[in-house]
C-alpha cells in the first residue's frame, strides 16, 4: 500500500534530481502514508466483520427455517436493488430517505456534544454545580431514552427539534463522562508553562485542556455517533415519519413488504459501518496532527 | 473578570478515572475533610430536593395542566390510582430483562474464555465485536422479532448485553501487566495457565462495569421491542402514553423503568462486593 506512494518520488521526474533526496520523506508524507494505511486496515477490518454478518444471517435461516415469505438473504437485497427490472425504483425508495437519516443523525450529534462539552466545562469550572446536578445526570440516565421519546414527541411535536432533542439525549452522556475525563488529563507541565508566563486559569482551560480533551472527545465519538444514528432512527419511526427509520415499522403497508425491510436493514448496517470507520479515521487522524502522545507540548 | 478554578494545580496522569486531581487535598485537613463530605454528600441530597421542588413549582404555578405536565406528586398519585397496571407491566419487562441479561451474560462469558484461549483470533474478534455493535440495535428489531416472535423480547436484550459484556470481557483480558505475562511465561506457563493465574483476574473488574452498563441496555432494548407491538410490558405504557399525549403516564413508566434499572444495579454492585475479593486473592497461590 505504501509502495505506490515511494515508487512514485523515486520515479522519474520532468526534473532528474541526483539522489540527493535521501530515503527519509518529509513529515506530511509519512502522515498521509499512515493514514492510508490505517484506512486500509480499518477498511479490511470492517470488510471482514461484513462476511462474518453475512455468513451469521445465512446460517440463522438456514437453523431457524426461516419461510421465504418473511426472510430475505443477501442474494435477495442483492437483487432487489440491483438486478431486479426495478431494481432502480427499488434503490430510490430506499436511497432517496438517507440523506433525511444523515441530517437527523448530524443535529443529534452535534447538538449533544456542544451541551455534553459545555457541561463538562462548566462542571469542571464550579465543582459545587457538579455536585448539585450531576445526580440528576445520574438519574435520568437510568430512564429508558423512549419515555423521554414520549415526553418530547408530547411537548414538543414532531419536527426537527424534537429529532434534535432524542438524538442529542443520546450522545450527550457519553461526550459529557469523556469530556470530564478530558479535562482533567492536561499534562502538568503544559499548564505550568502557561502560568509561568502569567495566563489565568481561564487561559488555561482554553488554550490547553480543551486541546487535551480533544482526544477524549473523539474517543467518545466512537459511541457517540453510533448512538446518534440510533437515536435519528428511533425518533423517525416513532415521531417524524421520516428517512430509513420509517420503514422499520412501515414496510408491510408497502408492496414487496419484506424486500423493503430486509433491504432497509442492510442499507443501515453498511452506513453505520461506513460512518464508524470515517470517526475512526477522524479519530487517528486528529491524535496524529495534535500528537497529543508525545510528552512535551 | 478571572474565573476561580479552585486554585490548584493542575494534574497529569491517565484520565481513564474521572478523579478531579484538585479533590487531592492533603490529608488531616480539618476544613478541607468538611468541605469534602458537604460536596460529596451534602450537595446531592440538596440538588436531587431542588431539582424536584423546580419540578413541582413548575408543574403547578407555570403550566398548570397536569396532562402537560404533572408534578412528582400526581405522577406517585397515577402510580398508587393504577397500580395493578404499572406492576403487571413492570413484572412483564423486568423478568424479560433479567432473563436477557443472564443470557447475554453467560453467552459473552464463555465466547471471551474460548478466545482468549485461542488467541489469534483476540484482536480480529475485538475488533468484528465493537463494529457490530456500532449497528443500532433498534435497526435489527424488526429482524430479530421475525426470527424469535415470542421470545424476541428476551432475545434482543440478550443481543445488547452481548456484546457490551463481551467487549468489556475483552478489554479486561488483554489488560494484564506485560510484567506478569513475562514473568509467567519465564516460569514454563503456557496460554492456560496465564489465563487461570493472571487475565481472568484483570477481567473481573472490567466485568462487572460492562454488566453495570449492561442493566440498562437489557431494560431499554426489551421496551423498544415491546413498542414495536406487544400486549404486555412497559413499552406498551410508551405507547399508550404517546397516543393520549398523557406525560403522567409516561412519567410513570419512566419511574417503574428506572426502578428496574436501579434494583439490576444494586444487584450487580452486591455481586461485585461479593465476589471480586476472591479474585485479587488467588494472586498469591504459586
Amino acid at each position: 500500500m505504501a509502495t505506490p506512494v515511494e515508487a512514485h518520488e523515486e520515479g522519474t521526474g520532468p526534473v532528474a534530481e541526483p539522489a540527493s533526496q535521501p530515503a527519509e520523506t518529509s513529515p506530511r508524507r509519512e502522515e498521509f502514508k499512515d493514514l492510508v494505511r490505517r484506512l486500509f486496515t480499518e477498511v479490511g477490518l470492517v470488510l471482514i466483520s461484513f462476511v462474518i454478518l453475512v455468513a451469521l444471517w445465512l446460517v440463522v435461516i438456514r437453523i431457524y427455517d426461516l419461510h421465504p415469505f418473511y426472510a430475505r438473504r443477501p442474494p435477495d437485497v442483492f437483487d432487489y436493488l440491483f438486478t431486479d427490472p426495478e431494481a432502480a425504483a427499488n434503490r430510490t425508495l430506499i436511497f432517496e430517505r438517507v440523506p433525511a437519516t444523515l441530517r437527523d443523525m448530524l443535529i443529534g450529534y452535534v447538538a449533544g456534544t456542544l451541551v455534553g462539552l459545555s457541561l463538562a466545562l462548566g462542571f469542571y469550572v464550579s465543582r459545587t454545580a457538579k455536585a448539585l446536578v450531576m445526580p440528576w445526570v445520574l438519574i435520568f440516565q437510568t430512564i429508558p431514552i423512549l419515555v423521554f421519546i414520549a415526553l418530547i414527541v408530547i411537548w414538543f411535536g414532531r419536527g426537527l427539534l424534537s429529532v434534535a432533542l432524542i438524538s442529542g439525549l443520546i450522545t450527550f452522556f457519553p461526550t459529557l463522562i469523556y469530556a470530564t475525563a478530558g479535562l482533567s488529563s492536561a499534562s502538568k507541565e503544559s499548564c505550568d508553562l502557561l502560568r509561568v508566563y502569567g495566563a489565568s486559569e481561564w487561559t488555561i482551560l482554553l488554550r490547553v485542556r480543551l486541546i487535551y480533551s480533544l482526544r477524549y472527545v473523539t474517543a467518545a465519538a466512537k459511541i457517540a455517533v453510533p448512538g446518534s444514528l440510533g437515536g435519528a432512527l428511533l425518533a423517525e419511526l416513532l415521531a417524524t415519519g421520516e428517512g430509513v427509520g420509517y420503514f422499520i415499522t412501515s414496510y408491510n403497508i408497502l408492496p414487496r413488504a419484506y424486500d423493503v425491510l430486509w433491504s432497509s436493514v442492510g442499507v443501515i448496517v453498511v452506513l453505520a459501518s461506513a460512518i464508524y470507520t470515517a470517526v475512526t479515521m477522524i479519530e487517528f487522524w486528529i491524535n496524529g496532527r495534535f500528537k497529543i502522545d508525545s510528552s512535551v507540548e | 473578570m478571572a474565573i476561580q478554578v479552585d486554585g490548584q494545580d493542575a494534574g497529569d496522569g491517565p484520565a481513564a478515572e474521572q478523579r478531579d486531581e484538585r479533590d487531592d487535598a492533603p490529608a488531616g485537613d480539618r476544613a478541607n475533610l468538611i468541605v469534602t463530605a458537604v460536596r460529596l454528600v451534602l450537595l446531592p441530597f440538596v440538588g436531587v430536593f431542588t431539582g424536584l421542588l423546580i419540578w413541582y413549582l413548575v408543574a403547578r404555578f407555570v403550566i398548570g395542566d397536569s396532562r402537560l405536565l404533572a408534578s412528582p406528586l400526581e405522577v406517585v398519585q397515577h402510580l398508587q390510582d393504577n397500580w395493578g397496571f404499572y406492576y403487571r407491566n413492570t413484572r412483564t419487562t423486568a423478568i424479560r430483562s433479567g432473563q436477557g441479561l443472564v443470557i447475554g451474560v453467560g453467552l459473552a462469558v464463555s465466547t471471551s474464555i474460548l478466545v482468549a484461549v485461542f488467541t489469534e483470533i483476540e484482536r480480529l474478534s475485538l475488533r468484528v465485536a465493537t463494529t457490530v455493535f456500532a449497528i443500532p440495535t433498534i435497526a435489527l428489531a424488526p429482524v430479530v422479532s421475525i426470527i424469535f416472535e415470542d421470545q424476541k423480547f428476551v432475545a434482543f436484550a440478550a443481543f445488547a448485553v452481548y456484546f457490551v459484556v463481551f467487549i468489556a470481557l475483552m478489554v479486561g483480558l488483554r489488560s494484564v501487566d506485560a510484567t506478569v505475562t513475562d514473568l509467567i511465561r519465564a516460569l514454563g506457563g503456557g496460554r492456560l495457565r496465564l489465563l487461570r493465574k493472571a487475565r481472568i483476574q484483570a477481567a473481573v473488574p472490567s466485568f462487572f462495569a460492562g454488566v453495570r452498563v449492561a442493566v440498562p441496555a437489557a431494560v431499554i432494548n426489551v421496551v423498544i421491542i415491546e413498542t414495536l407491538g406487544a400486549e404486555s410490558g412497559l413499552g406498551v405504557g410508551i405507547i399508550g402514553a404517546m397516543s393520549a399525549l398523557d406525560s403522567t403516564l409516561a412519567w410513570g413508566v419512566g419511574v417503574m423503568a428506572s426502578a428496574i434499572t436501579l434494583f439490576g444495579y444494586g444487584l450487580n454492585a452486591l455481586l461485585a462486593k461479593l465476589i471480586a475479593p476472591r479474585f485479587s486473592a488467588a494472586a498469591d497461590t504459586a
